[in-house]
């Protein structure tokens, strides 16, 4: 999870009790496409772009000027099925609720090295999350009658611009520093249009002005074949406002680590893992506690030169999910890499299914009769990174 | 000449012998021929690449040119790298081996042992031979013997010319022996972990698994709450039965997102010392019950296996000494069989004494096992303390040993076993043929409570199901169990003959008689198997295809008060009956080979009905890359039924071809159809036939030595006919209609260091029709919602895999 997401569930809390009190915006990718398609390993990711999140990994950027970009592409798909039962309440199937794809692009990062020497910067700007939701159904009574219609619909991005530095100051050990400026908006509106004329509409809109601080510190230790980096991020000052009315967000500590392996084979083999832990037990809105549980990741990923140059990549993510189990998330990635001269062309695809049955998440107002839900849904993200160095 | 000079005063600043692969940058910067651009990307070079094969490859370098290869030429040498110690092949030769057959983890573990660290031929004997797949006693025998009477051989294939030793046989064991002198003296220290992470996202099946039992329990409670089981007019106490499977009811619905992992650490000194541990939780497991019992930790209840084991060999008379998890298998398994396979006993088992790291807790023993050799006496004793599960009744008392996969808090560690015993044989082999021997055993079981396998508690009062399970019935009871058990064995020329038998407290026996004959083209061999009905050894495995409550009530969990307690339909133990089998593999000639013929006539003790199988497989190879298997199953089989048995015909039809196309591609396909005929029954109306099949295709290519990427699909249907199939870290049920396809990536990056990454998506149709009912009473609905009926539809089903694995060896 990111460091943001912490914030964005706060949020999304504030929606009103809806279903999509679980939807926690569509993160973006914080590192290279490269990275993206090794199992999103950032933490072992030496680009411009990651460097934002690991600071003393810019010492592995090459001499000069690098610039990298990235950006994706997200196909969404979400089947809801309900359980069937017979007349002794053994379940017979699933029958198919509803069913929603979109396809919809989802920016990336521009992000800008220099290394000379002992000392490393990157520079550059990211989407931590946007905001992109719309769901709408027809409220039936009892008795099937139609009684009004509801609509929602969520739009907004949170911008990240981040600095970092690194200071090699042996040539097995560097370390960095770093911060970002996080600042969006998150835009809600739902309605609820009653057939009865008598009855009051609900129209809410919904303007949430984010921001916040984050700070970063790394370590990077590099041994022969292998570079190990750990450090730590903090966010600092976060706060909400919505009609002028701010509360402050207590968001967690994230503890990251992550490994580069180069075996040295004819493959020219990339072995890279990351881990991450966060302290989401303290995710505090205002005084209010999030009752959310502490969380944590994985990724691992490797990389090989095939003949004709061209690099594969395959990897693995695992995400636990900071509210219950059943939302833990697992990707599986791939991704192909080619290099012409000083230009690198990197492509990910990375696919994450989930299920989770209505009735295993606490505090959630049953929006369909029953307890029998049951929500599948998978992501498919399509990222392309350009890289060049002057 | 001015060229000349110049490499004549560079050549004097360069060491003789100085090695391109294993220079650090700054011996490469210091280089006078090379400019610091070119030392830094040939050290990254040789860095990614693991070094240059020859001095050649640099002129591919960026900025690399002839007058820079001359100097090099002339300079500086290039070592090639060591060859690695362990070949990367190990998974390869497991994975085409586990294909073939799909054995048990102990089996694996056995080979990969044996691949790594070969037996060493000549200081074996009959006795580690026949623990070897497809080598058959008279094979380890005539090794031994030629051993004895000739001496040691300097080369393994020198063993090939041995008198009554198949080829078949020989070629299954040249992989695993070599004729290197074990090196007591040595503490070389080398090891392996393991991690594998095994998810599944989605339903693995409606009826199987934990989906089946949430759902059959979730009938158990609505059944009772809707007054359907007329518990009030009985002794059970309704509030506390409900109680019990409400709350194995929540237990198995947290189970569902649990994911598998398991951690594996192996190490050795030497050829003397061995230790391992593995911790794991299968996918879906309930966990949650400690493994340490009373230990407060908080990753103690993260895991469902937990196994260590330190073991010593070869010192004095001590063969072999193990201390933590053992497993043990002796004589032909009748006393002592803890082995993993829950497949069948007529198949191979790893015989003899091993450590123990499998995934299973079934009959898991723990505490201390010794190999004792002294003169012509080889002995075994051993001892266990460990925890089981059993059927608990409702106060609690102990019902029935029971080995289920969902073990939930009422049925978990209810029982602590304390087992020992021993076995001692004499080799006859210094009057009689090499591979002659007899021998005695004894098996003491002592529980912490007392077995109560008592009807009411699990059957459901006033319903209209008579109870009627013989196998139940002569469980054994109370707080002991013990056995003694005599055998024999002898080899003659290329004949064997083998038998065991066992008698337990209750005066009842079991017994197995097996002769065999072989040459190099034929070998055939023949069992007689006797399980009396009130034998029951829990460290039995079933001799053929059915378990001991096979076919039998626990099959029907709607007809059991707790449908958790149908899992006893998996205790591995062999049903009561005798039965012939006779098994042969017959090589025609280079091209047609009959690998395995099997026919099996048994009789089911508990009813006195008959019962046949047969199963034919012939391959073909008309060219050494292709082989095309066709394969043949019949069964008839017989039900005991309250009024008229009923029977059931199983045929089923295999065809499998394997090929080679081209260098580096491996091809395999299978196409299987099945049908089964059952006796005609009112209750089934004329839906008597019920078929199934699939076609299975699966394709490897290997870019390299280092990377191969497999990728298989699967195309079924069934009606009424579930299928199954071999992937290739698995088996896979198959039920409905649907598609599969998996990739597989193997990743060798170093001799330290293999990854493999599987994905798989399997889409299953099930369609439900035919759902108008006329009773209201009777209808279809959604889950908490009886108001709102449900007629047909479609379920679609989408389950995804992923499984990793990571080895790192040393």
């Amino acid at each position: 999870m990111g460091i943001t997401a912490g914030g964005m569930i706060i949020l999304l809390a504030l929606s009103g009790g809806l279903p999509e009190v679980l939807w926690l915006g569509d993160e973006g990718f914080p590192g290279s496409a490269g990275a993206a398609g090794m199992g999103n390993t950032v933490y072992a990711d030496v680009s411009p772009q990651a460097a934002l999140q690991n600071p003393a990994i810019a010492s592995l950027l090459p001499e000069g000027f690098t610039v990298g970009a990235t950006g994706a592409l997200v196909l969404d798909i979400e089947k809801r099925t309900r359980r069937v039962y017979d007349s002794f309440g053994g379940v017979v199937g699933e029958s198919e609720h509803s069913f929603n794809q979109n396809f919809h692009p989802l920016p990336g990062a521009v992000s800008l090295s220099w290394k000379q020497g002992n000392l490393a910067i990157a520079a550059g700007w990211r989407a931590v999350s946007t905001f992109g939701y719309a769901y709408s159904r027809v409220m039936n009574d009892g008795d099937y009658v139609k009684v009004a219609e509801e609509t929602l619909d969520v739009s907004g991005m949170l911008s990240d611009f981040g600095l970092s530095a690194a200071w090699t100051q042996w040539e097995f050990l560097s370390i960095g520093a770093g911060g970002s400026f996080v600042t969006g908006t998150r835009s809600m509106d739902h309605e609820i249009n009653f057939v009865d004329p008598t009855a009051a509409d609900v129209d809410t809109e919904i303007e949430t002005d984010i921001s916040g601080i984050v700070a970063r510190g790394s370590a990077l230790i590099s041994y022969g074949r292998v570079s190990f980096a750990a450090g730590i991020e903090q966010p600092l000052d976060w706060k909400t406002e919505v009609q002028s009315v701010s509360t402050d967000l207590t968001l967690p500590m994230t503890v990251r680590a992550g490994i580069r392996y180069l075996p040295g084979n004819r493959l020219m083999s990339l072995f890279a893992a990351d881990l991450w832990w966060s302290a989401t037990e303290s995710v505090e809105t205002g005084d209010l506690d999030a009752a959310m549980r502490n969380s944590w990741g994985f990724g691992a990923g490797v990389e090989n030169t095939l003949p004709g140059n061209t690099i594969g990549r395959v990897g693995f993510e695992y995400d636990s999910s900071p509210i219950v189990g059943a939302l833990d998330r697992m990707k599986f990635t791939t991704g192909l890499g080619w290099a012409v001269d000083d230009i690198t062309v990197d492509a990910g695809v990375s696919f994450s299914p989930v299920r989770w049955d209505q009735y295993q998440v606490d505090g959630l107002p049953s929006f369909t009769p029953g307890d029998s839900l049951v929500v599948e849904s998978s992501r498919t993200a399509f990222t392309l990174g350009i890289a060049k160095t002057f | 000449m001015l060229f000349s000079l110049l490499l004549a005063s560079m050549l004097a600043a360069v060491p003789p012998g100085f090695d391109l692969n294993s220079a650090t940058y700054e011996e490469l910067l210091d280089l006078e021929g090379l400019v610091p651009g070119q030392a830094e990307v040939l050290y990254d070079y040789i860095q990614d690449t693991g070094g240059l094969e020859n001095i050649y490859e640099v002129v591919d370098l960026p900025g690399f040119t002839p007058v820079t290869l001359e100097w090099l030429r002339e300079n500086v040498i290039v070592l090639p790298a060591p060859e690695p110690e362990i070949s990367s092949d190990i998974l390869n030769v497991m994975e085409r081996l586990a294909q073939e057959d799909g054995p048990g983890d102990a089996a694996v573990e056995y080979w990969e042992d044996l691949l790594l660290r070969p037996m060493p031929i000549n200081q074996v004997s009959w006795w580690d031979l026949r623990s070897l797949d497809r080598v058959s006693f008279i094979d380890a025998a005539s090794v031994d013997s030629r051993l004895r009477s000739l001496g040691p051989v300097s080369s393994v294939s020198s063993l090939r010319s041995t008198e009554n030793l198949r080829y078949y046989g020989y070629r299954n064991m040249r992989d695993y022996i070599s004729t290197r002198e074990p090196d007591y003296s040595s503490t070389d220290f080398f090891g392996s972990y393991r991690f594998i992470y095994d998810d599944n996202e989605g339903r693995s099946g409606i009826d199987d698994g934990i989906e089946g039992h949430i759902s059959e329990l979730k009938s158990a409670i609505t059944d009772i709450l809707d007054g359907g089981r007329e518990l009030s007019s009985t002794s059970i106490d309704s509030l506390e039965l409900i109680t019990r499977l409400q709350s194995e009811y929540t237990q198995l619905l947290n189970a569902r997102d649990v994911t598998g992992f398991s951690h594996r650490v192996r190490v050795g000194a030497g050829d003397r010392y061995r230790a391992g541990t593995r911790l794991s939780r299968g996918v879906n497991s309930l966990a949650g019950s400690s493994l340490i019992p009373g230990m407060d930790a908080p990753v103690n209840d993260r895991f469902d296996v937990g196994k260590a084991y330190f073991s010593f060999q070869d010192d004095g008379f001590v063969r072999k000494v193990i201390a933590g998890n053992y497993r043990l298998s002796l004589a032909q398994g009748l006393l002592i069989d803890n082995s993993d396979e829950l497949m069948y006993r007529n198949t191979y088992r790893t015989w003899g004494l091993t450590p123990d790291l499998t995934s299973s807790r079934q009959n898991a023993l723990l505490g201390g096992a010794a190999q004792l050799e002294a003169g012509p006496v080889l002995g075994y004793a051993f001892g266990s303390f460990a925890s089981r599960d059993a059927i608990t009744n409702l106060d609690g008392t102990p019902n029935v040993l029971y080995q289920g996969e969902f073990r939930t808090d009422e049925y978990s560690g209810v029982l602590d076993e304390t087992t020992y015993g021993g076995y001692a044989f004499y080799d006859l082999g210094d009057f009689l043929p090499v591979g002659s021997a007899i021998g005695v055993g004894a098996l003491g079981i002592q529980y912490s409570d007392s077995l109560n396998p008592s009807v009411a508690g699990l059957d459901i009062p006033n319903d209209t199901y008579t109870w009627d399970c013989p196998e139940y019935a002569h469980m054994p009871s109370g707080d002991r169990l013990t056995y003694v058990a005599g055998s024999a064995q002898t080899v003659y020329r290329n004949m064997s003959a083998e038998v065991e038998a066992v008698r337990q407290d209750n005066g009842a026996w079991a017994s197995i008689t097996t002769a065999s004959w072989q040459n190099n083209w034929f070998n055939i061999s023949s069992s007689y198997r006797n399980y009396a009905l009130d034998f029951m050894n829990p460290y039995n495995r079933a001799f053929a295809e059915q378990h001991r409550f096979d076919d039998t009530v626990f099959e029907k969990p709607y007809r059991l008060n707790d449908p958790l307690a149908s899992q006893l339909a998996d205790l591995p133990v062999p049903k009561p009956e005798e039965g012939l089998y006779v098994e042969t593999r017959f090589q025609v000639s280079r091209q047609v080979t009959f690998t395995k013929v099997y026919l099996d006539v048994w009789r089911n003790l508990a009813y006195d009905t008959e019962n046949l199988r047969f199963q034919g497989e012939v391959e073909y190879r008309p060219v050494w890359p292709v082989r095309f298997r066709l394969k043949y199953k019949f069964q008839d089989k017989i039900n005991h039924k309250d009024i008229v048995p009923s029977n059931s015909r199983t045929q089923e039809f295999t065809l499998r071809t394997f090929s080679l196309p081209f260098g580096g591609d491996y091809f395999s396909m299978e196409l299987r159809f099945g049908n089964v005929e059952l006796t005609p029954n009112p209750l089934y109306g004329d839906d008597r036939n019920m078929c199934g099949g699939f076609l299975a295709m699966r394709w490897e290519h290997e870019f390299s030595p280092e990377l191969s990427v497999l990728g298989g699909s699967t195309f079924w249907t069934t009606d009424g006919m579930s299928q199954w199939e071999f992937e290739d870290t698995g088996i896979d049920f198959l039920d409905g209609d649907g598609t599969k396809f998996y990739v597989t990536m193997k990743n060798t990056l170093s001799d330290n260091l293999q990854l493999r990454f599987k994905f798989v998506r399997k889409d299953t149709f099930f369609p439900h029709n035919g759902f108008y009912r006329p009773d209201p009473d009777d209808q279809y609905h959604y889950q908490g919602d009886p108001d709102e009926t449900v007629t047909d539809f479609g379920d679609h089903v989408t389950d995804y895999g992923i499984r990793c694995q990571l080895d790192i060896r040393w």
